[in-house]
């Protein structure tokens, strides 16, 4: 270590102040020598003690009220009047102190809330003053790393190998529009040219001639999407300015207190681009560790993007290239970024897109965005099957939902969907997620498995999906789906307690709600992030490293659980067809919700070569 | 067309005084004029909202040419464009200062150096850029570094009081302080000296906080003691029992301080004045070393009104021409309120 | 209405506990509640009737999604002191 420093602490509060202690006792430790002053003592005693002792340094802390800012800058200039004001630093820490304050004050440091012992003996042994320091250091982090996706369950594996290879085998010869939108925006479209804007001619050329009506008119004649409206220059210059302003200042919170996991995402989607960075850097101060793009539901249905800066007044964020790179240019560095592809015509161009721009995960899942959203099974298992290969290409991980669940499909047969997609995924060289969902579920309140508590049966597919094969597991989107109400503090709490179990489980990530989940009278409000967040951090205090312990219920329907997803796996080996399986209801029927969807239909076109 | 002073400083009272009103207002009269301003700050203004109240604060409007001395994170939170001249390793809070040249009109945040030598620094270096005039804009009620420039503007205002005749009596005070005749010979000490003839007796010490101090101090004086030199700050009780002590025994020296900022930041300017003007009363002369000329006051009427039940503030104000015509029957300097009539105040820099 | 609504991000939520008589009383009272301050896009978010009264969150939205941002435009507004 450095040079011993000689550091007096000063209370200027009437009662002394328990941080100013835990500081002395760091910097104890660290081998410095530390005076502690009584509390409330005149700015001259101090300004004496300065000299009697010698110090190199003074810290002080103090509760900002009315007039106590003159106080202290009168300290300050006493200190310099007297001569000393080059021999010490003059740190100053307590509540609602900034730098900009300390500056104010004639400070050469402020310490505000939150502020670590470590980082007072940073700043007391001289090592640089960064905004960093105020924080957390955050990294970004892979949740996938680690994991060797072999299976555990080796029959079960082979199985849904053999399925695999009866889609790939019927993928072989077949394209789409969306597949040749994937194509052009892969091979045509330059984004360091489009940054610049150089423009790519020949994508321009080509491309709007692969898209639909919609997107078509808005290339060739300039026409817009009729709930979305450009930006004005003013609104972006404006927008520029707020994030300089917030990326000075925003301070990261870690939720997850003594755990590494679960990595912590929330969905942003109000439809505006300038609302979700508003929302995004919200997310982020209160310790959100990744965020996932929501996009419009006609934007499933549309074949192929706009472009320009577009807001839209409905909920969901229209996907174009420059609403996403400037959402990406927002994200503070530590921030995981997923933008879904999963369900609709634009699926594997939406990967490509994402790639390119700098997205670190997409989600993708042929069999939930065919059977819940929509999309032709058909279509979309040669979309899927694109853009899992392009996921893969990007080095994208890809989670796969199975949000099928919500309308009554039973979990198994969801989870016979998912891993027959995870399986193809890793075939692909891609690494995918697995994402059951944490959710009072329609089979739950029929078969009444959460008829006394929420955790059995959530900890069931989590110990069925552990005994299949070793991936990483990301429950969603979000946890908690259909346990919520209208009541923040229910909404929250609820939030918190499936974010806990999902910790105790020892999955890898989550995606949290807002506590106005429930609401669907307008759009989420930004202050609702922030109470999940922090009930997901208390609840994450509360049992640090500890965790729930599940009733032998939860091992039982496990097992159970996994013997009825082979069961299903072989029911789609039996039919020999994956796509036929789909639109037959093998992974989920009518009676259960699962609708074979009908957009993009009879556009899957065989090729010629 | 020449100025009076190459750097002047605009100081307050307190927070909302109005310094950046006055330090705005300066600038556009520069502009006016076709002279080209310096800008610097001895702690952090040009924030949208007050740092401690938490209300809308007005922000500094500067136009190409401008050169500024400020800290380097001032520049991304700033809408002026500025060309980064030279980068210097004076530290502040807010990373270390930086000189520009402004070449695209805008706001500018101003945080600099937060002590006398850093500004020292920063002024030498602000010079050699060539502005007709350095304004050093204040920050709260703080004065020590302004004494590192030529002169000052001090900006008072309801924000310090809302009561009128408190306020008048303590400019009052503030104006008498800061006029002080300087030194006739050179008393740089640095340390407490006693001069008796041709001796000198100096102290350990440079200012007197303690009492120990002070006895010390009292022990050696005698009727002989000629002059009383304190390079440092003396406490506001310690200067009355000084005084006490001088009056009771009939000693008439001359006490010497180093500048007038360190009779101001002693304690209650109010009680300094009264106490000043009984020792002159027995032929006691105060001189200062280092004169710092009270340029113009500017007065605001203004102030935020802190709520006690909700623990905020608002916006109050409190009768401007009063206030305006109470502070100038009791100053030797021009005073203005710059929304009204500042143009009083270019006088003094013509 | 006040600039200092410029400064919220989306939206305004109120919530306290009205005393009345029936669940719909409360929802008349609070709608009525946020008229009177002087706010117009409002929603009930939740009401919890139990007799007593009604424990109630309604919302203002200030700025909604597509709308021109008052805490994007906050620059020139301030002049009140120094």
């Amino acid at each position: 270590m450095g040079e011993k420093k000689k550091v007096l602490l000063a209370p200027f509060d009437p009662v002394h102040d328990i941080g100013l202690k835990m500081i002395r006792r760091g910097l104890e430790e660290a081998g410095h020598e530390t005076y502690l002053l009584p509390p409330d003592l005149p700015a001259e005693e101090i300004v004496q003690a300065i000299m009697d002792k010698e110090v190199d340094m003074v810290l002080i802390s103090r509760t900002l009220g009315y007039g106590v800012a003159e106080l202290l800058s009168r300290f300050a200039d006493l200190v310099d009047a007297a001569g000393l004001r080059d021999k010490v630093t003059l740190g100053i820490g307590g509540m609602a102190i900034r730098p900009e304050l300390a500056a104010e004050l004639g400070f050469d440091a402020g310490f505000g809330p939150g502020t670590t012992v470590e980082e007072a003996v940073a700043f007391v042994e001289g090592r640089e003053y960064k905004k960093d320091d105020a924080g957390v250091k955050k990294e970004k982090q892979d949740i996938t790393s680690g994991y060797s996706y072999k299976f555990v369950n080796e029959r079960l594996g082979e199985k849904l190998e053999r399925v695999v290879d009866l889609i790939e085998q019927w993928v072989k010869d077949k394209t789409s529009p969306g597949v040749r939108r994937a194509v052009a925006r892969e091979e045509l479209w330059d984004v360091d040219r489009w940054r610049n804007r150089e423009g790519n001619p020949e994508f321009d050329k080509e491309y709007p001639q692969l898209c639909g009506e919609q997107p078509k008119n808005f290339y060739l004649k300039g026409e817009l999407h009729p709930k979305t409206r450009r930006f004005t220059r003013e609104e972006v210059r404006a927008l520029e300015e707020f994030l300089e302003e917030t990326k000075q200042r925003i301070v990261l919170n870690k939720v997850q207190h003594t755990r590494e996991r679960p990595v912590v995402f929330n969905q942003y989607g109000t439809g505006c681009p300038f609302m979700d960075i508003g929302h995004i850097k919200v997310s982020e101060a209160w310790g959100a560790d990744g965020v996932v793009h929501f996009d419009p539901s006609w934007g499933a249905r549309t074949e192929g993007f706009f472009d320009g800066f577009l807001t839209h007044q409905e909920d969901g964020t229209v996907i174009t290239p420059a609403n996403l790179n400037r959402i990406h240019a927002a994200l503070e560095p530590s921030t995981l970024w997923q933008v879904r592809a999963h369900r609709g015509l634009n699926t594997p161009e939406t990967v490509v897109l994402a790639g390119k721009i700098g997205a670190d995960m997409t989600k993708i899942n042929i069999s939930y965005g065919s059977l819940s959203a929509g999309t032709d099974p058909e279509r979309l298992t040669v979309d899927g099957y694109y853009a899992m290969r392009y996921a893969a290409k990007y080095n994208m991980p890809f989670d796969v939902v199975t949000n099928e669940e919500l309308a009554g499909v039973p979990a198994h047969k969801a989870f016979a969907g998912m891993l027959i997609v995870a399986t193809l995924g890793i075939r692909l060289g891609g690494r995918p997620i697995l994402q059951p969902l944490f959710a009072y579920s329609p089979e739950a309140m029929i078969g009444e498995q959460m008829e006394d508590n929420y955790v059995d049966f959530n900890a069931a597919k989590i110990y069925a999906l552990k005994s299949i094969i070793d991936a990483p597991i990301w429950p969603g989107a979000p946890i908690g789906f259909l346990t919520q109400t209208e009541d923040r503090v229910q909404s929250s709490m609820t939030t918190g307690l499936h974010a806990c179990l999902a910790a105790s489980l020892g999955v890898d990530a989550i995606s949290i709600a807002s506590s106005d989940e429930a609401y669907s009278g307008g759009p989420i409000a930004v202050p609702s992030r922030t109470d999940t967040l922090q009930a997901v951090q208390e609840g994450f205090r509360f049992f640090g490293s500890t965790g729930i312990s599940p009733s032998d219920n939860a091992r039982k329907w496990g097992e159970e659980m996994v013997v009825q997803i082979e069961r299903v796996v072989d029911d789609v080996i039996k039919m020999g067809d994956f796509v036929q399986a789909l639109y037959e209801g093998v992974l989920g029927t009518r009676e259960e919700g699962a609708y074979p969807g009908r957009t993009g239909r009879g556009t899957v076109e065989t090729s010629v070569d | 067309m020449a100025l009076r002073y190459q750097v002047i400083g605009i100081a307050g009272t307190a927070k909302n005084t109005g310094k950046t009103t006055t330090t705005n207002f300066l600038l556009e009269q520069l502009k006016e004029r076709g002279l080209v301003p310096g800008l610097t700050s001895i702690g952090y203004d040009g924030e949208r909202l007050d740092n401690v109240t938490g209300l809308p604060k007005p922000r500094i409007p500067v136009d190409p040419g401008t050169v500024v001395a400020v800290a380097c994170r001032c520049l991304p939170v700033s809408t002026a464009q500025v060309e980064v001249m030279e980068e210097t390793d004076i530290g502040t809070p807010l990373g270390s200062v930086v000189l520009g040249k402004v070449t695209g009109a805008g706001q500018v945040v101003v945080a600099g150096p937060n002590k006398s030598s850093g500004l020292r620094e920063v002024l030498e270096k602000l010079k050699k850029l060539g502005p007709d005039l350095i304004l050093v804009d204040g920050a709260l009620n703080r004065l020590a570094p302004m004494i590192e420039t030529q002169g000052f503007i001090l900006a008072t205002g309801a924000a310090r009081t809302a009561d009128i005749t408190r306020l008048a009596y303590e400019t009052h005070s503030l104006n008498y302080l800061f006029n002080f005749p300087p030194a006739s010979d050179n008393n740089r000490y640095s340390s407490v000296t006693l001069v008796t003839g041709e001796k000198r007796h100096q102290f350990n010490f440079s200012s007197i906080f303690t009492s120990g101090q002070l006895g010390e101090v009292i022990e050696r004086l005698s009727v002989e003691t000629q002059k009383i030199i304190i390079p440092g700050v003396v406490r506001e009780e310690l200067w009355k029992q000084l005084g006490k002590e001088l009056m009771t025994a009939g000693i008439s020296p001359v006490i010497c301080v180093s500048d007038p900022i360190k009779l101001a930041l002693a304690g209650s300017v109010g009680n300094l004045h009264r106490l000043f003007e009984e020792l002159e009363e027995k032929g006691i002369r105060i001189e200062v070393n280092r004169p710092l000329p009270l340029l113009a006051i500017t007065v605001n009427p203004f102030y935020p009104k802190y709520r006690f039940e909700v623990e905020d503030y608002e916006p109050a104000y409190i009768d401007a021409g009063q206030l305006l015509s109470a502070i100038r029957k009791v100053v030797t300097v021009p005073a203005v309120d710059v929304k009204q009539n500042g143009r009083d105040l270019m006088k003094v820099l013509l | 209405m006040s600039k200092l609504l410029d400064y919220v991000m989306d939206a305004l939520d109120v919530e306290t506990f009205l005393i009345c008589d029936t669940e719909e009383e409360g929802r008349t009272l609070v709608l009525e509640l946020m008229k009177e301050m002087g706010f117009s896009d409002i929603d009930v978010i939740n009401l919890d009737f139990q007799g007593v009264g009604a424990r109630v969150r309604v919302r203002a939205y200030i700025h909604r999604s597509g709308d021109e941002y008052g805490w994007l435009q906050l620059d020139g507004e301030a002049n009140a002191n120094g």
